[in-house]
């Protein structure tokens, strides 16, 4: 029970934090978050690294409940995840940026 | 795929996908509408029926016992046919189902904790109404059917064509500019929540089409002249790959045995097999009293499981022998796998969640997609062809808010109407249908009336009959969510909770609609928005 409330959180937090890299990554969403107009530092790197948390992010969902199960969860997952992200850089775009602040390296401002 | 300048690949599929969208936009949305809704069908009949709130026990129901108070009851009556559903955790009272050589039928609900017979709920609820809705839209014969089926091509069509139409904007898939005019931020709404769960709509498409696949060719052959009509044997078939059994009465009268051992025996087998316990879950006993009496039963879904296919027993009724053990075989497995995830009989919260939300995100997005083509294109067209915006406006309306309002009044009606209320014949549960459709129709009629401003007033109707109906729900029955948790009826609680999420969505999309009312939008329509696959900026 623990076990499957700790896979469903760790698939959860590894697509959020991927939406979270993938967003930043584009230059307008870095804008709204930053203001800062130049291109996300890193952008590449960073579009890589949400990708493969993205992908991470179907483990504990195998873990969890097998392949069968996985199948489902995973893409549900990752819609839920980017969805809320997306809504956080509509609505409050200022949540991410303690998350955008550690990737340029200047701290959270 | 062509990016060439001159290239006609991506206009023709902008047209299938606006033609496609525009309609079967109606019928898209309510199937996926009520689709999302049966995802928790169960707990609706809870809320529906409040005199079924209760929390699921394992205590067995005996329906030897059944039978014997069914014949008590009707000792004139001869029994023909006996169905009953053993209770479970979201269904948790058990349901015997009984047919009688006049053509009468009867329903015998009772509390398996306590054995005592309850009284028709007196609402058809989710799993009577909605979900009926959803997979034939309450049609008779096979028509509801085939409008479904045409519904889920129609979906994967789109899903497909969208893909190639907004390909673009497609790679700005966390972008809802809200702020925006209705135009921008509507084709936002449609582009992010179709392609963050275009897996998910395209898989539940699929697997609604795959799980009649073969029920429908069955209906093609139905439908030819000839030796191909044979209409019972065709069916037989087609339900011999599910483990289904059944056979032709004999036309003598015949000795029944006891069916509680009987149900007994098949779960002593299934157990073994599995090596954990496994219960029966429906039992349907054929040709009752008759020589050629059949028992059918089968076996609960297993908790961690997406498989439909579970494995069935039938026995003889006359002599309990056992005619048929079936279990699925591994060759079905993928259409079972793909039944399975369709109907989402197995236990597991957090993906039932994660449907509805994705069925949430569906839509949003043919709804949205509404509000984009009648948003961009009414500027440039009203003045020509007044007439063409006005229709697609009532459609619109009334497909997308009008469904969504009649819901509600569904919901608000079921607490207002007397527990014994009938009229004109009708009983309860089908008036409370019948007032759904009333709205459903003044929906269309007030979207006609009221034009530009039918989609702001629909969503405070929205807002005001989902408060409407928790408030109903609390005054009538005492359950208010707190109270409804206290006991576990989790059921009930959630349903309210997500009502009142719903009221204060529908609130705060109303104060924006009305905010950003088609007429307000001055703005000339520039081309590069009016073929979407131009829109990136």
């Amino acid at each position: 029970m623990i076990a499957d409330l700790a896979f469903l959180l760790l698939a959860c937090a590894l697509a959020l934090l991927g939406g979270v890299l993938l967003a930043l990554s584009q230059s307008r969403n870095w804008r709204v978050v930053t203001g800062d107009r130049n291109a996300p530092p890193k952008a590449r790197s960073m579009r890589r690294l949400g990708w493969l948390l993205a992908l991470g992010a179907l483990a504990p969902c195998v873990m969890r409940d097998g392949w069968s199960f996985a199948a489902l969860l995973w893409p549900l997952v990752l819609g839920v995840a980017a969805l809320l992200v997306a809504m956080t850089l509509s609505f409050c775009p200022h949540w991410m940026k303690p998350v955008a602040g550690a990737l340029s390296g200047k701290g959270v401002r | 795929m062509s990016d060439q300048p001159n290239s006609t690949f991506r206009p023709s599929m902008n047209w299938v996908h606006t033609w496609a969208g525009l309609l079967l936009g109606t019928l898209i949305f309510t199937v996926f509408w009520m689709g999302t809704l049966s995802v928790f069908d169960h707990e609706i009949d809870r809320w529906m029926q409040p005199s079924t709130r209760i929390v699921a026990s394992a205590a067995p129901v005996d329906f030897d016992a059944m039978l014997e108070s069914v014949r008590a009851e009707f000792p004139e009556r001869e029994i023909t046919e006996a169905g009953f559903a053993v209770q479970s955790e979201r269904a948790p009272l058990a349901r015997g189902y009984f047919a009688f050589a006049g053509g009468e039928r009867e329903t015998w609900i009772v509390n398996p904790e306590t054995g005592e017979r309850l009284a028709e709920p007196g609402s058809l609820a989710g799993t009577g109404f909605i979900y009926p809705m959803h997979i034939c839209l309450l049609l008779p014969g096979i028509w509801g059917w085939w409008l479904v089926l045409i519904a889920a091509i129609a979906m994967m069509l789109l899903v497909v064509t969208g893909v190639i139409v907004h390909r673009k904007i497609i790679m700005d898939f966390f972008t809802f500019r809200q702020k925006k005019k209705l135009r921008r931020s509507s084709l936002d709404l449609h582009n992010l929540a179709g392609t963050l769960f275009l897996p998910f709509h395209f898989m539940i498409a699929f697997s609604g089409v795959m799980i009649f696949a073969g029920w429908y060719t069955s209906l093609v052959w139905l439908t030819l002249p000839g030796e191909a009509a044979d209409r019972a044997t065709i069916l037989a078939n087609a339900g011999d790959d599910y483990g289904y059994y059944s056979r032709e009465a004999a036309g003598e009268p015949g000795a029944t045995v006891p069916v509680m051992p009987l149900i007994a025996r098949a779960e002593a087998i299934w157990s073994e097999r599995y090596g954990e316990p496994v219960r029966a879950d429906y039992i349907n006993a054929g040709n009752y009293g008759d020589a050629n009496g059949y028992i059918w039963m089968r076996r609960s879904y297993p908790e961690r499981q997406v498989n439909q296919g579970v494995d069935t027993i039938a026995f003889d009724l006359t002599n309990g022998e056992m005619i048929v053990d079936f279990v699925p075989t591994p060759a079905r497995q993928v259409q079972r796998w793909l039944a399975g995830l369709h109907f989402i009989q197995f236990d597991h919260w957090p993906l039932r969640w994660f449907y509805f939300v994705g069925g949430l995100a569906g839509c949003l997005t043919i709804a949205s997609g509404f509000v984009f083509w009648t948003a961009s294109r009414r500027s440039k067209i009203e003045a020509a062809q007044p007439f063409k915006v006005r229709l697609i406006d009532v459609v619109s309306v009334g497909s997308v808010t009008g469904l969504i309002a009649a819901t509600c009044a569904f919901f608000v009606i079921n607490r207002l109407l007397p527990v014994d209320a009938s009229w004109n014949g009708f009983e309860r549960g089908v008036l409370e249908g019948l007032f759904f459709f009333l709205v459903w129709i003044l929906s269309f009629l007030h979207a006609g009336i009221r034009a530009k401003s039918a989609w702001a007033e629909q969503t405070f109707a929205i807002a005001a009959l989902a408060l409407g109906a928790v408030l109903l729900n609390w005054i009538t029955t005492g359950d208010h969510p707190i109270a409804a948790a206290g006991r576990g009826l989790w059921s009930v609680a959630g349903m309210d909770l997500v009502l009142l999420a719903g009221a204060a969505i529908a609130a705060w999309a109303a104060l924006e609609l009305r905010r950003s009312k088609p007429s307000a939008e001055r703005r000339s329509i520039d081309e590069a928005e009016t073929m979407p696959g131009g829109a990136a900026e």
